[in-house]
């Protein structure tokens, strides 16, 4: 998830950012089809080159002829939330046909009916998903939502600042000598799924108390000094400057902090992940609902999902992808972040789904602790 | 008495010349704001619809809970005025009086920085406070920081990324008023045998004066409503109001609590302008 200079900061962002990014331009070697396509998306969550072309993108209108306009138009689920609502109350629709917010979004556009079910019959390749995707909590039998990219929530160290690894939770929120060095995450499921684990808890499957217990992990490490401050992904820089030590972080970004630093590493914490996704998701009324099916079983071929994953190098959802990926970088291909291994993969664990009301409640006693 | 064609004409030509104007204030101002006023004023949840009720309680909860991020957006915003001010005047005064024919690059670089987005500004003092970088360095060899201190993620750099980012606000109004005062009375004062200073004092100064209240008055309240420096300057102990209302409309989706917050925050920052300008009499002075 690219939270795009956090919560806050991303109104702003937001607002300069409704152009649309990266349009394909015309390759036109399908001939025939005309078709336009709009899809949701993250900024740069997708194959970029510096130009802004996106190569999977130019391949897919080669093939289908089929253009797709890259709207990177989601830099906070509740601001674009904010923006779809009216419309998609209202019953027009929005001008995209596939969105990919992340996951407890897609499953609060399943609760307001605002989801269409996909047909799998158009989308072969769906065979391809990762059996660790196949039934997350928000959409368990994968009635309207494939993944789009895996999100791994763990720890980020960085070692220059800290002088060791920091592998636990516990380690973190009490070491002494990371006082004041630490920053958790202002996303209410990333930090206290990651906290609950740590206490033992599953963020998949929480009672009210597991839930106060986290917030009560936050309020102690705050009165302690501990925890200098909530970021968006903005504890990129704070890590990489050394204002921080030791983070809450998403194992994509780190994987490419890592590449520039190699002081920076990233743990799975040993109490366990919580593991997010961006979804691939054709809201109600889609203007081209055929041709977002075609975009998401392109997405599943192996060798494209590879392509993708080498430049986003978040956890990818598609089986198969790891042996594509050996022709493209073989050392990403051993990288257990973007593809782990089925040890791993039992120790990631999805965040329960809420009703609306269930989420608003537990929010705002989130955001309290964030001292909101 | 009848009326001519063109006498009619004539009656209607200032109404229509302020249609557009009108026309603009009433969609950008008064919708807006008759909006959140009845929104403020709405009871009920997102999931079953917000209904209009009246809800005079909204503004009790929204002051109950949340006075004490009211407190710490003024006092932030106050400090943050007078600091830009403390830079501001010197920067301006020397703009006007010293600079020669370097005047107007230097007033280029004032307004430079606002060709950069708020927001990649504002995370560039991320880099200049950071724990490893000059600021901090300097001031911990001079002690005064222990090492164990930084200034990110405390009021400090909240205070010093408002000051820093409303800065040309506070420059251009009294750079202008500096501008306009006509030389010859300094000269005269200088004349009169007044000092240097007190030349500056019964002279400069009071003439400036329209350019500081503007001055003060357009970083005052952004400053007041900002939530971007304390976002990602700050730390939990430094939320401000505007967070809060953030928080509120984006994440706890109450939207009727949001807007209580807001119309307050509107309230408060006229009430808290109106009665210091009617104190100073600076109201006489724009």
């Amino acid at each position: 998830m690219q939270f795009a200079a956090a919560a806050g900061g991303a109104t702003l962002l937001s607002a300069c950012s409704t152009k649309p990014a990266g349009t394909v331009p015309g390759a036109g070697a399908g001939g025939g089809s005309t078709g336009e396509l709009i899809w949701a998306n993250w900024p740069l969550s997708v194959d970029t080159e510096d130009d802004g072309t996106i190569p999977s993108l130019v391949e897919f209108q080669k093939r289908t002829g089929t253009q797709v306009n890259y709207l990177a138009e989601i830099n906070s689920n509740d601001e674009w939330f904010a923006k779809v609502q009216p419309l998609m109350q209202g019953g027009q629709g929005i001008p995209a046909s596939l969105v990919s917010p992340t996951d407890w979004m897609g499953g609060r556009f399943i609760t307001l009916d605002w989801a269409e079910k996909l047909d799998k019959a158009k989308i072969p390749n769906a065979k391809n998903l990762q059996p660790a995707f196949e039934s997350p909590a928000f959409d368990p039998t994968r009635t309207y939502s494939l993944p789009w990219q895996g999100w791994l929530v763990g720890i980020a160290v960085n070692t220059d600042v800290t002088g060791k690894d920091v592998r636990s939770v516990d380690e973190l929120l009490g070491d002494p000598d990371l006082k004041g060095k630490v920053s958790l995450l202002t996303e209410l499921r990333e930090t206290t799924g990651t906290l609950m684990l740590a206490n033992g808890a599953d963020p998949s499957n929480f009672t009210e108390d597991e839930f106060n217990q986290s917030l009560e992990d936050i309020e102690k490490a705050r009165a302690s000094g501990q925890l200098r401050r909530f970021t968006g992904n903005d504890y990129a820089a704070d890590l990489a400057q050394g204002n921080i030590g030791a983070c809450f972080a998403w194992a994509g970004d780190v994987v490419q902090l890592a590449k520039d630093n190699p002081a920076i590493k990233f743990f799975i914490p040993e109490s366990g992940a919580v593991l997010m996704e961006d979804v691939m998701m054709v809201p109600k009324n889609a203007q081209n609902s055929d041709g977002a099916h075609e975009l998401i079983d392109f997405y599943f071929e192996p060798e494209i999902a590879a392509q993708v994953a080498a430049y986003v190098n978040a956890v990818c959802p598609v089986a198969g992808a790891q042996d594509a990926m050996a022709d493209i970088d073989p050392e990403l291909a051993d990288n257990e972040l973007i593809f782990p291994d089925d040890k791993a993969m039992e120790s990631m664990y999805t965040y329960m789904s809420m009703s609306i009301e269930d989420n608003q409640k537990y929010q705002a006693a989130f955001d309290k602790a964030l001292g909101l | 008495m009848a009326l001519t064609a063109a006498e009619k004409r004539r009656n209607w030509t200032p109404y229509l010349l302020l249609a557009p104007m009108l026309l603009w204030l009433l969609m950008f101002f008064l919708a807006p704001m008759v909006t959140l006023l009845m929104g403020s004023l709405q009871s009920g949840s997102f999931t079953e619809g917000f209904n209009f009720t009246f809800e005079v309680s909204n503004y009790v909860n929204a002051i109950v809970a949340y006075w004490p991020w009211f407190l710490r957006s003024i006092g932030y915003a106050l400090v943050a005025t007078l600091c830009a001010l403390l830079i501001a005047y010197p920067l301006a005064y020397m703009i006007v009086f010293k600079a020669g024919r370097w005047k107007y690059i230097l007033l280029v670089l004032v307004v430079a920085p606002l060709f950069a987005s708020f927001l990649v500004r504002t995370l560039a003092w991320t880099t200049i406070l950071a724990d490893e970088g000059v600021v901090v360095g300097t001031l911990r060899s001079l002690h005064i920081l222990s090492p164990d201190q930084w200034l990110l993620a405390t009021p400090v750099s909240v205070i010093a990324g408002l000051t820093y980012n409303f800065l040309p606000f506070m420059t251009l109004p009294i750079y202008v008023s500096l501008d306009r005062i006509d030389k010859r009375l300094i000269e005269a004062a200088t004349d009169l045998y007044a000092s240097g200073f007190r030349a500056f004092r019964r002279v400069t100064l009071p003439l400036s004066l329209p350019g500081i209240v503007s001055g003060m008055l357009l970083v005052f309240i952004p400053a007041a409503g900002d939530f971007v420096n304390a976002q990602l300057l700050g730390s939990v102990e430094t939320q401000m109001i505007g967070n809060v209302i953030e928080s509120q409309y984006l994440r706890a989706l109450d939207y009727p609590m949001a807007s209580a917050l807001s119309v307050i925050l509107i309230v408060l920052i006229i009430g808290l302008v109106t009665f210091s300008m009617r104190r100073s009499r600076a109201d006489e002075l724009l």
